[in-house]
């Protein structure tokens, strides 16, 4: 046999070597924390396929794609370290303010002390703080009133954390005025639960 | 008046220069490493550092884990987890705070990835999208992981 001959040949049996090891691609969804899941689209030779449950999987790459029910001792088994990696999901708080000002509620206390409890546990901890207000006053006055809001919390931050090397631009504020009402009012309206901030906390 | 028009020209040659190198260099980080264990690096602009928890990402970042594993939170609340002998490329994000209108692709080249989806999806869904060598994920806001094999993709005969 020619060298030009053994070519191809071994081409072929390359080619037939690397498609008897099957591909290890796996797709999974994974049980939702809060029990929804909205599911994601795979598109793969062809192939679309919608995953909408907890363990629906499918196994692309081997020409043609099923939907596989993956179960949970093989999603542990693959993803096992992955999984132990996530990081803690962020968490919102609320906290409601007296009317015209920044004096925090009595009643948001606890809440406070909850999420300053929060932050403290999370390593490279940050914080999302966006002020509102209700529709007392002139819209205007209300975005500074609302960003008033959202600093006097965040200097409630800087002050806790102020020793314990949370970084500075971990801390973000803003004021967002009368625009993302929580509860519908006309103008001018008192509203203790619109005069609020809520904090991400991540 | 020709002079001053000259110098005006270069002036304004010079404000547009430093806006240009003002917006390069003003890139927001785009998410935060918030575990890490093992070895952990970043390549970026062509140079590759090891990442630790508190770092920041941004966009068109390549993460890559030996040994190791990594969490990141991202700005929109999204979170992803890569296991051990992982690469993964932030191709595109965008977000916009206020309206929460973005964009988040991703390229899994090899190893585990699991995806929570954030404020993103949740106000566009398939606005994330996750690409394998042998799939492309669209994110309609669920939890799931992906593992990508790095061999060649068989050819049909």
């Amino acid at each position: 046999m020619t060298r030009r001959a053994l070519v191809p040949l071994l081409a072929a049996a390359a080619l037939s070597a690397c498609c008897n090891v099957p591909r290890r691609d796996l797709i999974v969804v994974l049980p939702g924390a809060d029990g929804h899941v909205g599911g994601i689209t795979v598109e793969a030779a062809g192939v679309k396929l919608v995953l909408d449950k907890p363990y629906a999987g499918a196994k692309p790459g081997g020409g043609g794609m099923a939907p596989v029910d993956v179960g949970e001792d093989e999603v542990n088994e693959v993803f096992g370290d992955t999984l132990g990696a996530r990081p803690v999901p962020p968490k919102s708080y609320t906290l409601y303010f007296a009317s015209g000002g920044t004096e925090l509620a009595p009643d948001s206390q606890a809440t406070m002390d909850a999420m300053l409890d929060d932050m403290a546990a999370r390593k490279a901890a940050e914080a999302v703080i966006t002020g509102h207000t209700d529709t007392v006053g002139s819209g205007a006055d209300n975005d500074r009133l609302s960003l008033a809001r959202a600093k006097a919390v965040a200097a409630t931050l800087r002050e806790t954390f102020a020793s314990k090397g949370v970084m500075a631009d971990a801390i973000a504020t803003a004021g967002r005025g009368e625009r993302e009402l929580l509860v519908s009012t006309p103008d001018q309206t008192a509203e203790p639960r619109n005069r609020r901030v809520d904090i991400t906390v991540r | 008046m020709a002079i001053t028009t000259a110098a005006l020209a270069r002036c304004l040659i010079a404000a547009t220069t430093f806006l240009i190198a003002q917006a390069a260099t003003a890139a927001s980080p785009i998410g935060q490493i918030k575990t890490a264990a093992g070895a952990v690096t970043v390549e970026r602009a062509g140079a590759s550092k090891s990442l630790a928890v508190g770092d920041r990402v941004y966009e068109s970042d390549t993460i890559v884990t030996g040994n190791g594993t990594v969490g990141i939170t991202f700005v929109d609340n999204s979170m992803m987890a890569l296991g051990p002998q992982t690469r993964l490329a932030l191709d595109q994000f965008a977000f916009d705070p206020t309206t929460h209108d973005g964009r988040f692709n991703a390229s899994l080249s090899k190893g585990t990835l699991t995806v929570k989806s954030g404020q993103i999806v949740k106000q566009t869904p398939e606005a994330m999208r996750i690409k394998t060598p042998a799939a492309l994920l669209g994110v309609r806001g669920t939890e799931f992981a992906v593992r990508a094999d790095d061999a060649p993709i068989a050819q049909a005969p």
